[in-house]
């Protein structure tokens, strides 16, 4: 009986340990990206690293470390900085965390929210939340981090973006594009478009590209042109095959090339082009891209790739040409990035 | 010799024993089948174990009497098993020889396993589970109802009142003669499951409560047994069931209020014949699940049903000295689901040969193919060869083995809308194990020390993971390969002294499951330990009877999990101790009553065995029993 004891001594005292540790703080210096990392659905691992363009390094967990060790939440989706804020929509958690940009201290919490996804800024006082579940958009103001309002969308609206004062919103169940006139907050017109109108992005001609994943069934994706002023369609891309799928869009510095992930990688063309790139500018080869963006100085690609979907994802840093200056490791499932100013 | 009186002798007492303690079954003589499934690697639970209240449902009494690993999500909600490093769905769960296993996920959810329906569990490691069909890479869980001839009517009723609104209701009605059985079994099993935990996730780590975590299982089982001339014994069972559970959230999670209600009718029918030197048995089942599914926040209503039948036909023979083992199985599952655009079928046959014999004396070898055609598309032929020496002097029992198994993909994995992937291989493993058995029994202490040590290989090609996508859904590919190797130890010391019986047992498992492939360099999870798999289990347990005064002891320790395929996250590892204590007292002409009362978590570990889902702290049960027989 003795020595059971001991046995049930021995174990305990090496299976306790505390869980209360905690990291120390990391401060912000100037060019900082912010690489967010989704984590897994469910599982609670979403996460947030800085990188320092000067001199390489990358913090991992940053909000924890710099939110006595408190975790952001499942799924961060998207980010969006207003001034001197950061609103940083964590999709699962149902909320926003409103963080200060020069620390990344949480300064509140925008919870009213069911599954948030993007944030389209109108001016200082008022922005736009996407939602997967509600069937609503969600009017905020970004000053006081209250919900001023909903407006029906009757479906799950995705990505959305603002010109010649209108919002443009992907409405993914039904497979249009709506115009929002930001002013009346009222429905001004739909456009349909191919299945599963997702990404957005508004060119130096203040016209609107989006794309469309073409759903799941076989049917083919597509890139919309869509011009802001009438709200016209001026032309459509469709992808030459079913499994040519078009993605996250994404444009450079001058907003004159456009470019999205598909099939083999990232492809790029000039919004004038006329014709739907075929190429990827860099291949993707046995790599998983999964989210990019452009650095709006400095035009390099940073690419996010989330390996297994398992462990902390990589990002690649390429110069514009494609060429790849150099790769960090990040959090699990790296997502969206955002330049910090 | 002196080792088989042994064995009686303490199964006898046992058996005395346990009457005393009103076990709701006494006839099972647990030494006896411990000491025979050792020499066959698999362990077996009696009786005597699964009517310890300390175990709520299936899942948690085998995350502590045996080797296997129960990834559970908290109390009463969904509780896979891992065995020997592998997947949920590598995993089979039989009843009376027939799969549970869901044809859409290919997994079995052990909380919906009320040990109260069960006479008996086994565990058969690695490919010991390939005579009863293919699918289990890592194992398999049989689940039995057996026969309790008699002339004899009894009733056994009891009541668990539990912390956090636990309550447990158990009642069985057993009739007959020596010829005819009935066993009726009825359950009622509830909790809140509200109990407090400290946030990690917000600030100031506040004390909260669990919500959204209530369930209440409903069931009923019905047993016939029934003896026919000439040495024929025909079984029937039904078992219905009912599952409504409110699934809590990740304490990342704001609000979310999941439902889920599961609905399952499984029919049996069995029919054995012993000829002289051979036996036949033939058993057919139908099977019938129903899941719902509801989702308040995301607005989601869907639904699954599956509906299965599953028969076998075994015949064992002995043919010039050959044991010889034929079985032909054939499965036909149908599913419709929210998520699948037409109903599917899928029909499965089998067929399976075992041949064994002494080639000299000691050593005996058997030989067995298993054959698995799926929609007669697909074949797959699975060899296994085992050898076996008995070195009496010594009183050791070695033996070694080797062969190959199959999972082929769940329904969900090959048709799932939008993303279901036709075109996935099977999981193919190829295995080896090599194992010794120690046994001793002496006769003047009474005592019987048993212990047996494992060493195991697995490779495992083509496993099957669910992956999302740049696109917004998810997608079933063949991925990874993986390597599981590791050991077992299992160590048990039985005393059956005058009144006073004592059990001590303890069992550790290392696993070593690790992926050997790299997808790219920045790949990092090549060799490393796949997530959610300790690599160290450990369980210690100690039984006490004297006269009709019990005590139950059992520690458990789960060792690190990582949770990142590059093993950079982890979840620490944890122990739990459990206690209760128990008195049986004869009441009146026939009847007894016991009482039980136990401390489980005693230490009070705060602990997650999933990240983010925070487990009970510690908390308390009493229960009474009442027992008539005439």
């Amino acid at each position: 009986m003795k020595q059971f004891i001991s046995v049930l001594l021995i174990l305990f005292v090496f299976s306790c340990k505390s869980d209360d540790e905690q990291q120390e703080p990391v401060p912000l210096n100037q060019s900082m990206v912010l690489l967010l990392n989704e984590g897994n659905y469910n599982f609670g691992n979403a996460s947030l690293s800085l990188y320092n363009e000067k001199d390489k390094t990358v913090n991992h967990k940053i909000f924890q470390s710099n939110n006595q060790g408190r975790p952001i939440g499942d799924v961060v989706q998207s980010a969006l900085q207003i001034g001197n804020k950061l609103f940083v929509v964590v999709n699962n958690s149902s909320k926003i965390e409103v963080l200060d940009v020069s620390d990344l201290t949480s300064i509140a919490a925008i919870q009213q929210l069911n599954s948030p996804r993007y944030i389209a800024v109108a001016n200082p006082n008022k922005a736009y939340v996407s939602d997967l579940y509600e069937d609503k958009l969600y009017v905020i103001n970004p000053t006081s981090h209250v919900v001023l309002k909903t407006i029906e969308t009757k479906g799950w609206v995705e990505e959305m973006a603002i010109a010649s004062g209108k919002l443009y919103m992907t409405h993914v169940d039904s497979n249009q594009v709506w115009i929002l006139d930001i002013v009346t907050d009222s429905i001004l017109q739909k456009i349909s478009t191919h299945k599963q109108p997702q990404y957005i992005e508004i060119d130096k001609n203040k016209t609107a590209w989006v794309s469309c994943s073409g759903g799941l069934n076989g049917s083919k994706s597509a890139l919309y042109q869509i011009e802001t002023l009438t709200d016209s369609v001026l032309s459509i891309f469709e992808g030459v095959t079913s499994d040519f799928k078009i993605g996250e869009l994404e444009l450079n510095s001058t907003r004159d090339e456009l470019h999205f992930l598909g099939k083999d990688g990232l492809y790029s063309m000039n919004v004038s082009a006329g014709i739907l790139a075929d190429i990827p500018k860099i291949g993707q080869g046995n790599r998983l891209f999964y989210g990019f963006s452009i650095h709006p100085i400095t035009n390099e690609i940073y690419i996010s790739d989330a390996i297994d979907y398992q462990q902390r994802g990589v990002v690649y840093r390429f110069d514009y040409s494609g060429n790849q200056l150099d790769a960090f490791k990040v959090g699990i499932i790296p997502g969206d990035i955002v330049f910090l100013n | 010799m002196r080792i088989l009186g042994t064995i009686l002798l303490l199964a006898v007492a046992s058996n005395l024993l346990s009457q005393n303690t009103i076990s709701d079954t006494v006839e099972i003589e647990p030494v006896i089948v411990n000491g025979n499934s050792l020499t066959t690697n698999q362990e077996v639970l009696d009786s005597s174990i699964l009517s310890n209240p300390q175990h709520l449902n299936l899942g948690d009494l085998l995350s502590k009497k045996s080797h296997l690993f129960i990834k559970s999500y908290g109390i009463g909600s969904l509780a896979t098993v891992s065995l020997r490093g592998s997947g949920a769905a590598h995993t089979q769960v039989n009843w009376n020889g027939i799969s549970l296993n869901s044809s859409m996920n290919g997994s079995s959810d052990l909380a919906l396993f009320p040990l109260f329906f069960m006479d008996e569990v086994s565990v058969k490691y690695g490919l010991n589970s390939l005579a009863d069909g293919t699918g289990g890479i890592g194992g398999a869980v049989n689940i039995s109802t057996l026969p309790e001839f008699g002339k004899q009517l009894s009733l056994y009723t009891s009541y668990l009142l539990g912390s956090f609104g636990q309550e447990q209701l158990n009642l069985k009605i057993k009739g007959g003669d020596d010829k005819f059985q009935s066993i009726t079994k009825i359950i009622y099993n509830q909790a809140d499951n509200n109990f407090e935990y400290r946030d990690l996730t917000t600030e100031g780590f506040p004390n909260k409560r669990v919500n959204n975590a209530r369930f209440i299982q409903k069931g009923v089982m019905q047993n016939l047994f029934l003896k026919l001339p000439s040495n024929q014994l025909l079984e029937a069972s039904l078992w219905l069931f009912n599952s409504e559970r409110k699934l809590p959230p990740l304490i990342t999670l704001r609000n979310n209020t999941e439902l889920q209600e599961d609905l399952a009718i499984k029919s049996l029918i069995k029919y054995s014949k012993y000829f002289n030197s051979s036996t036949l048995k033939v058993t057919s089942a139908y099977l019938s699940d129903e899941l719902n599914y509801q989702n308040e926040r995301a607005g989601i209503v869907s639904t699954s049903a599956t509906n299965s039948f599953r028969t076998r036909l075994d015949y064992e023979f002995n043919f010039r000295k050959i044991d010889v083992h034929a079985q032909a199985k054939y499965d036909h599952d149908n599913a419709s689901a929210d998520g699948l655009t037409t109903a599917v079928n899928q029909n499965r046959t089998e067929f399976y040969l075992s041949a064994q014999r002494f080639i000299i004396k000691r050593i005996k070898t058997s030989l067995s193919i298993r054959s698995l055609n799926i929609m007669q598309a697909e074949s797959y032929l699975l060899p296994q060869l085992r050898i076996d020496y008995q070195l009496k002097s010594l009183n050791l029992h070695v033996y070694a083995l080797a062969g190959k198994n199959v999972k082929y993909p769940s329904l969900n994995d090959l048709y799932y809308v939008p993303s279901g992937n036709v075109n996935l291989q099977a999981e193919e493993s190829e295995s080896a194990e090599i194992g010794v058995v120690y046994q001793r029994g002496v006769v003047n202490n009474k005592l019987l020390f048993t212990s047996s040590a494992t060493l195991f290989y697995n490779n495992i090609a083509n496993f099957i993971q669910w992956e999302p996508t740049a696109f917004g859904f998810w997608k079933p590919t063949n991925l990874k390969s993986a390597e599981t190797m590791g050991s077992e130890l299992f160590i048990e010391v039985n005393q059956v002294k005058g009144k006073i019986k004592k059990q001590f047992n303890a069992t550790y498992s290392y696993t070593a499951s690790k992926n050997y492939e790299k997808q790219h360099e920045f790949d990092e999870s090549r060799g490393k330990q796949l997530i959610y798999i300790p690599e160290h289990k450990g369980n210690v347990s100690l039984d006490l009877e004297v006269e009709n005064f019990c005590f139950f002891m059992n520690y458990q320790y789960i060792g690190i999990r990582f949770i990142s395929s590059d093993n950079e996250e982890l979840l620490p590892s944890y122990s739990l101790l459990d206690a209760s204590v128990c008195k049986s007292l004869k009441w009146k002409g026939n009847s007894f009553i016991a009482l039980s009362a136990g401390v489980k978590n005693i230490l009070d570990i705060k602990y997650q065995a999933i990240e983010w889902r925070p487990m009970p702290n510690r908390n308390y049960f009493i229960k009474i029993s009442y027992q008539f027989k005439k």
